[in-house]
């Protein structure tokens, strides 16, 4: 996609596309703003593709991330109207099943306020401080608990990684150099 | 701004305002060890994506984007009714900002309106127990597929609480009063022995796994820490 390449960007939006519709879905409500995140995202992948470094992000990971930043931003242009909703989600089954295996697992592994955390702060894009505000934790749990969270299903991530490495794995192929 | 680890979280997780992002961007490009701790953040929450249930994309969306692409070099939303930070989370993501949209002097109005009504809400929520566990039990109350029911007791006219059922089978559960200090609350599938769902010392919970429907699910009231089998009598059934 570097090399303004249309097949490869056309390529990466029918197999990332629906995975970043599916994030969009869990932040915003409305269907035409989760079409409208997916096409932005892309869009702007599109634009800062010269700037992809595969050394340093999977492409996966760093669609995803463009994806996240521009469903939050539509969010917080939502807030008036979606305040109340404070819906969140774990995985569930569907997609990659090696992967979604693996997430299970390292979810199982988080303790149950890391986990409404993790989504809380991922899924809906509360900060810090509204999470504190949300649960009634204190600040300074927040943080750290989802510090912990992340540590956490690195390293559950890692070992299933590791564990599996013999394995042919489609997934370790596609986090190679797209992009 | 001093970037600390847990900046480092917030940046992964999209919190910081544009300006902090730019600071913490400016830091990670000088500490290679922080840019591999936040570039593993990104890789995990993005393995959390991609465990979602993939959405399939609308007929024409392909050709919608490509359209896009060929067209004029311009930054406009498809539909943006926010004011758009650059995505800057993975290192080369970064637009100019010369190419952001320029917000309009009307919008000061509008974020004004939404900052004294954010504030309000954040005050009267941080204030208010039973606001906080409302707003997370409505949000889970709309989820598509979910189907709520009365926890009931025994003896009580008014419900304890109320459990949502999720599409995917996991349960959430508000209550109305947390547990003592000395306790906590332990939610039980129960289909023959019963299966601990996991334990809670506030008044609301999410079980990690699906619970089967059909099976019950109840609660009951243990030491810290959980037991492996009830040692008390539930303080509320339900069959799902």
């Amino acid at each position: 996609m570097a090399a303004r390449d249309e097949a490869a960007l056309a390529e990466l939006y029918r197999r990332y596309g629906p995975y970043l519709a599916a994030l969009s879905r869990r932040l915003l409500a409305d269907r035409d703003d989760v079409q409208g995140c997916v096409q932005d995202a892309f869009f702007r992948a599109w634009q800062a593709a010269g700037r992809f470094d595969p050394a340093r992000a999977s492409a996966k990971t760093w669609l995803v991330t463009i994806g996240h930043r521009v469903a939050i931003n539509r969010l917080r242009g939502q807030k008036p109207n979606t305040l109340p909703l404070e819906a969140w989600d774990a995985p569930t089954p569907a997609g990659d099943p090696v992967e979604r295996i693996q997430l299970e697992g390292a979810v199982r592994a988080l303790d149950p306020v890391e986990r409404e955390l993790i989504e809380l702060a991922f899924y809906r894009g509360h900060s810090h401080q509204e999470l504190a505000e949300l649960t009634g934790r204190p600040l300074g749990s927040i943080k750290s608990k989802l510090r912990a969270a992340l540590h956490r299903l690195r390293d559950h991530l890692d070992d299933s990684d590791d564990d599996s490495s013999d394995e042919p794995d489609d997934r370790h192929e596609r986090q190679g150099g797209e992009g | 701004m001093t970037v600390t680890e847990d900046t480092l979280v917030s940046y992964a997780f999209g919190h910081l305002a544009s300006v902090d992002e730019a600071v913490v961007e400016a830091h990670l490009r000088a500490h290679p060890d922080d840019a591999r701790t936040v570039a593993a953040y990104l890789d995990v929450l993005a393995s959390l994506v991609m465990a979602l249930p993939p959405e399939p994309l609308p007929a024409g969306g392909e050709e919608a984007l490509l359209a896009r692409v060929r067209g004029p070099a311009t930054p406009a939303e498809t539909r943006s009714n926010a004011p758009e930070r650059t995505p800057k989370g993975v290192p080369g993501t970064y637009i100019p900002s010369r190419e952001r949209p320029r917000r309009a002097v009307w919008w000061r109005d509008v974020l004004a309106a939404a900052a004294v009504a954010g504030l309000y809400v954040s005050v009267f929520t941080l204030l208010n127990p039973d606001a906080r566990t409302a707003r997370v039990l409505q949000g889970y109350r709309t989820e598509p597929g979910a189907v709520s029911y009365a926890l009931n007791a025994e003896g009580r006219a008014e419900p304890l609480g109320t459990l949502v059922r999720l599409q995917d089978g996991r349960v959430f559960v508000a209550l109305g009063v947390p547990p003592s200090a000395d306790q906590v609350y332990q939610a039980w599938e129960i289909a023959g022995a019963p299966v601990s769902l996991g334990t809670f010392d506030g008044r609301t919970f999410l079980s990690a796994q699906a619970v089967t429907e059909g099976n019950t699910f109840g609660l009951t009231l243990e030491p810290p820490g959980g037991s492996d089998q009830p040692t008390s009598t539930p303080i509320t059934l339900l069959e799902l």
